[in-house]
């Protein structure tokens, strides 16, 4: 049968070549396995000439091109496909012909040179086989030179590539955002942190911070279930981020119901403007909540604290002085924001707190 | 250790950097961007002698490397650090920086990259020498410099020839090397053919 394929076939141009040898010496030698292989071969083979004719023209090639191999032999190459005329794969075509240097065109740089489809359906749509294709200089020196162009399908491979960069973007995503809130991740606040408090050192600008956690949470937990509780805190969550109001300003999920702002270039005054208007924000949200003693709502407690990093105050102490100040805004009553300044605590209204309290440790 | 005369030096030189210049010129037209070539050395040193003046300082480097088989036979390697070559191919790509390896289709661009420099560059150095290079197809290369630029260990205790350029992308705070390497038998070849481009000269 593969007999009858290979006598059967049209204009074989190999065979012309190799008139001389009988029929029967030829069915039986290397040629003409050879020639079974790159007809039957499942990726696309053409070879030019040293006048860029092209002399070969698999079926692979020739399904995909939706061209007869008698429409191609002979036929130049930018004759057949017009659309390759100056271009990189004609320039690697000349080069493998008169230099006897090899290509490689990847699909990233070139995409899809040839109009190859899989099928009628992709030909409609004008969705091209993505290639990668290979120029390779046949023979050497004293004979003609030929060249070979090999075309592989990596449709697949690109595929699989941009769902592995689909994922990656996802990931990255995952690790800005905190999925139960939709507000920044901890690792962001921890990386903006840093990038915020070298600027700050830089510029000798202030830097403030407010560590706020959800009054009695557990309660609310034990009261309405975890469901409710997760929605609970993504609506704080939500309310206090829309609260800072410029770009640089982050809120982050720190932990269970914690959270912490960053508020570059942000004086004490400034933060404690920030962290009344969250408050309210909050308690506008009017979330019941009948297992607390503080409020018939859901309410936040708030420790704010600002600091110079060019003066040495690092993010560990700015942000244990706001974390101290929570300590104490929890300790006094909650539903409130406590300051921290010079080492003393004060409500927002600017009088002392009698912080007699155990120091808290900073986590 | 002295192979050639100084004058061969100077000629081997001179026909490698006009190769070179075609390659920078090549890989600015890709980049856009102005490259900034060094004046090549060229060394004699047995490998393990070599492996010191290799460049990386031990960090992982990415190479394309082809092998050229002609009037002389060399092997032919454009490398970058590796974050560098993430870099260049990103930004050739206009792709988002989101994986901190290159993927397999990026390998690819990287090697068609390294492809076209390098042919650009032995084109004009086979013109010189009237001659053909026989080449092999680009190949991607990761690790150590010791390792992309991996000589045939039965070859190590031989001579080695060396000739290293850097090339620098101010834009993109680029550093990258084109490296050349041949054995002494292929030097031998390379001697007579540099002598011969010298006659041809003088005359």
């Amino acid at each position: 049968m593969l007999t009858d394929l290979f006598l059967n076939s049209p204009n074989n141009s190999l065979m012309t070549s190799l008139g001389s040898i009988s029929d029967e010496c030829f069915q039986n030698s290397k040629f003409h396995l050879a020639e079974l292989v790159v007809r039957e071969a499942q990726i696309g083979l053409m070879v030019l000439d040293t006048n860029e004719k092209i002399v070969l023209f698999n079926d692979w090639l020739s399904k995909a091109a939706n061209l007869k191999e008698t429409e191609a032999l002979g036929k130049g190459l930018t004759e057949l496909f017009p659309e390759l005329k100056d271009s990189r794969l004609q320039n690697a075509v000349e080069t493998s012909l008169q230099m006897g240097f090899p290509a490689l065109l990847s699909q990233s740089l070139n995409r899809a040179p040839f109009p190859l489809f899989a099928g009628e359906e992709e030909r409609r749509m004008g969705l091209r086989i993505e290639q990668q294709i290979q120029v390779i200089p046949l023979g050497s020196g004293d004979s003609p030179r030929f060249s070979l162009v090999q075309i592989a399908n990596v449709s697949v491979a690109v595929k699989r590539e941009n769902m592995l960069l689909e994922q990656a973007k996802e990931l990255k995503r995952n690790l800005i955002i905190d999925g139960l809130t939709g507000v920044y991740s901890r690792r962001y606040w921890e990386e903006q942190t840093l990038i915020e408090l070298r600027k700050a050192r830089r510029a000798c600008l202030p830097v403030a911070m407010i560590m706020l956690d959800v009054d009695l949470f557990k309660n609310y937990n034990d009261a309405y279930g975890h469901q409710e509780g997760d929605l609970c805190l993504a609506r704080v969550a939500k309310a206090a981020a829309n609260a800072l109001k410029r770009p640089r300003d982050i809120l982050a999920r720190y932990g269970g119901e914690e959270f912490v702002a960053l508020l570059p270039e942000t004086d004490l005054e400034g933060a404690t403007v920030v962290s009344k208007r969250i408050l309210q924000f909050v308690e506008s949200l009017q979330i019941a909540h009948k297992q607390s003693d503080v409020a018939s709502y859901v309410t936040v407690s708030m420790g704010v604290s600002c600091g110079f990093p060019s003066e040495g105050e690092s993010q560990e102490i700015i942000l244990s002085e706001a974390d101290q100040a929570l300590y104490i805004a929890k300790a006094v009553g909650r539903n409130r924001v406590v300051l921290c300044k010079n080492k003393g605590f004060f409500t927002t209204d600017g009088n002392a707190i009698n912080s007699s309290l155990p120091e808290r440790r900073y986590r | 250790m002295f192979v050639l005369n100084d004058l061969q030096q100077d000629a081997l030189l001179e026909i490698f950097n006009i190769g070179v210049g075609k390659a920078a010129a090549a890989l600015s037209k890709m980049t856009s961007e102005e490259v900034l070539l060094s004046v090549p050395t060229l060394e004699f040193l047995e490998w393990e002698e070599a492996k010191q003046h290799l460049p990386g300082n031990g960090k992982i480097i990415c190479g394309i490397s082809q092998r050229f088989d002609g009037p002389f036979n060399t092997e032919a390697i454009l490398m970058f650090p590796e974050e560098k070559s993430l870099e260049i191919i990103r930004y050739i790509l206009g792709l988002d920086s989101l994986l901190e390896r290159l993927t397999e289709m990026e390998q690819e661009a990287l090697c068609e990259i390294g492809n076209i420099v390098l042919n650009a560059c032995m084109a004009p150095i086979a013109d010189i020498f009237s001659a053909e290079f026989r080449a092999t197809m680009p190949e991607y290369r990761s690790g150590t410099s010791e390792h992309v630029l991996s000589v045939d260990v039965a070859e190590t205790n031989r001579v080695i020839m060396l000739m290293l350029v850097k090339l620098q992308m101010e834009k993109h705070e680029i550093e990258g090397y084109l490296a050349f390497l041949s054995v002494l038998p292929d030097i031998q070849r390379l001697t007579a053919n540099v002598d011969r481009f010298i006659s041809e000269f003088t005359k």
